[in-house]
């Protein structure tokens, strides 16, 4: 199942970003310049963002009660979804330049979380992972991962570093008679936000030799939480990948999963 | 653990006592497509606005206590204005680890940024509840009795006694 050159090449997918201040949120004349940039799939937006923030700065006149947010398309892009998903979701499948707009006022508190440190990022990756196990584990391969290799599996993710950071995600990931996985943590988004997440089974009967679930199988198990999306009319996105059908799900999470330990697929409608 | 038929039924037995306490009711909201619901209470005061929501957590199979609060002009509070609020015997705890105890969460059904005390410890709370008291008690009034002095949220002694 495990499938080392995937996971490589999942840890290293990156989306063309174009950061733009907000036209109408800057009253000197000169305007901050566009700022270019490849983002990393599986990181999130406030890791990359520091620099551009301080550049906007810059143009921002006191008093400084900046809060920066960014948007694309009238959407506040919630900045603790992996941007990867965030791309996907907001593109739809299209793999071009992705124009994104950067405010810095009114902050959509209603919308989006606050974000007044790295340590907030941190905190709700961490709470991901435990999330993620304890759907895997009930917790068990968690809760025996001492701090320090939580700490590692941060700051492996915050310096791209696939090797440290897979030294500890493959407890995490294991499938073994100890310890088997029985559900999936995924989360299946519809083209907003609204996504559904359950306990989605890796087998199809009770067993470990049964036979394993697919992605086609996604559609019919989300039943109609997903709202009024025709199955026939569906094609499956994730990590910008359009997935076959009759791929397994236990493949697919454990190899396409994002550093949060989460597997996010988009249900993307076909357009006719 | 709980499961969400039980959580349903102990939601409605809630909300259903409640009643009994006029300014402390909990009102029932289902969520049609979801085959579940959730309790809501809303607090008004001169300094603030405040909405508690029970869901059920389905990965902790657990109850998950969000809430939200607003000044007077509609904003609403930031996470250190929020710990502020935060009972003094908590708050020790608080300075240790701030950012694990009370955190922004999405609302599993409105998908908005709420502040839920995270449901990992909320398993073993209902674990030592079902040990000391009689099974026939509800185990999310129950486990609201620990929880609520947390956020300041005031609960009627009376609602905890034996009817």
């Amino acid at each position: 199942m495990e499938d080392s050159a995937v996971r490589r090449q999942v840890w290293e997918g990156r989306v063309p970003v174009c950061f733009c201040a907000s036209s109408n949120e800057f009253t000197c004349i000169e305007r901050p310049k566009n700022i270019y940039m490849l983002v990393p799939r599986n990181s999130y937006f406030p890791l990359v963002t520091g620099k551009v923030f301080k550049y906007i700065a810059t143009f921002v006149e006191p008093p400084f009660e900046t809060e920066f947010w960014l948007e694309y398309n009238g959407i506040p892009l919630r900045w603790y979804y992996p941007v990867g998903l965030l791309f996907d979701l907001m593109k739809q499948g299209s793999s071009d330049l992705w124009q994104i707009t950067v405010h810095v006022k009114d902050y959509p508190r209603d919308e989006l979380f606050a974000c007044s440190s790295l340590q907030v990022v941190e905190a709700h990756f961490i709470q991901t992972v435990k999330q993620a196990d304890q759907i895997k584990h009930r917790s068990r391969v968690m809760n025996s991962i001492q701090k320090h290799g939580q700490k590692q599996l941060w700051n492996a993710m915050v310096t791209s570093r696939f090797d440290q950071f897979w030294e500890v995600n493959r407890l995490l990931m294991q499938n073994s008679e100890d310890e088997p996985i029985r559900h999936l943590p995924i989360k299946l988004f519809n083209k907003d936000y609204a996504f559904v997440q359950r306990l989605w089974p890796a087998y199809k009967s009770d067993g470990k030799d049964g036979e394993l679930t697919k992605a086609s199988d996604l559609l019919k198990l989300a039943g109609d939480r997903l709202g009024q999306l025709p199955i026939d009319n569906v094609t499956l996105l994730c990590q910008g990948v359009t997935v076959p059908a009759e791929a397994p799900l236990l493949w697919l999470y454990l190899n396409m999963s994002c550093p949060d330990n989460f597997l996010y697929v988009c249900a993307l409608e076909i357009n006719k | 653990m709980l499961t969400a038929e039980e959580f349903a039924i102990c939601c409605r037995e809630l909300a259903e006592k409640s009643t009994a306490f006029p300014g402390f009711e909990w009102i029932i909201h289902e969520c049609k497509n979801r085959g579940t619901l959730v309790i809501r209470r809303t607090e008004v005061c001169a300094e603030m606005r405040r909405e508690f929501h029970v869901c059920y957590d389905e990965i902790y199979k657990v109850p998950l206590l969000l809430f939200n609060a607003w000044h007077p002009d509609g904003k609403l509070f930031s996470l250190e204005e929020v710990w502020a609020t935060v009972s003094e015997a908590e708050a020790s705890r608080l300075k240790f680890d701030p950012w694990t105890m009370i955190t922004q969460q999405e609302h599993p059904i409105f998908r908005t940024p709420w502040y839920c005390l995270h449901p990992c410890k909320t398993e073993s709370i209902l674990t030592l509840l079902r040990l000391s008291i009689s099974q026939k008690r509800n185990c999310v009034l129950s486990w609201l009795s620990v929880v609520a002095s947390v956020v300041g949220l005031e609960m009627p002694m009376q609602m905890f006694c034996e009817q």
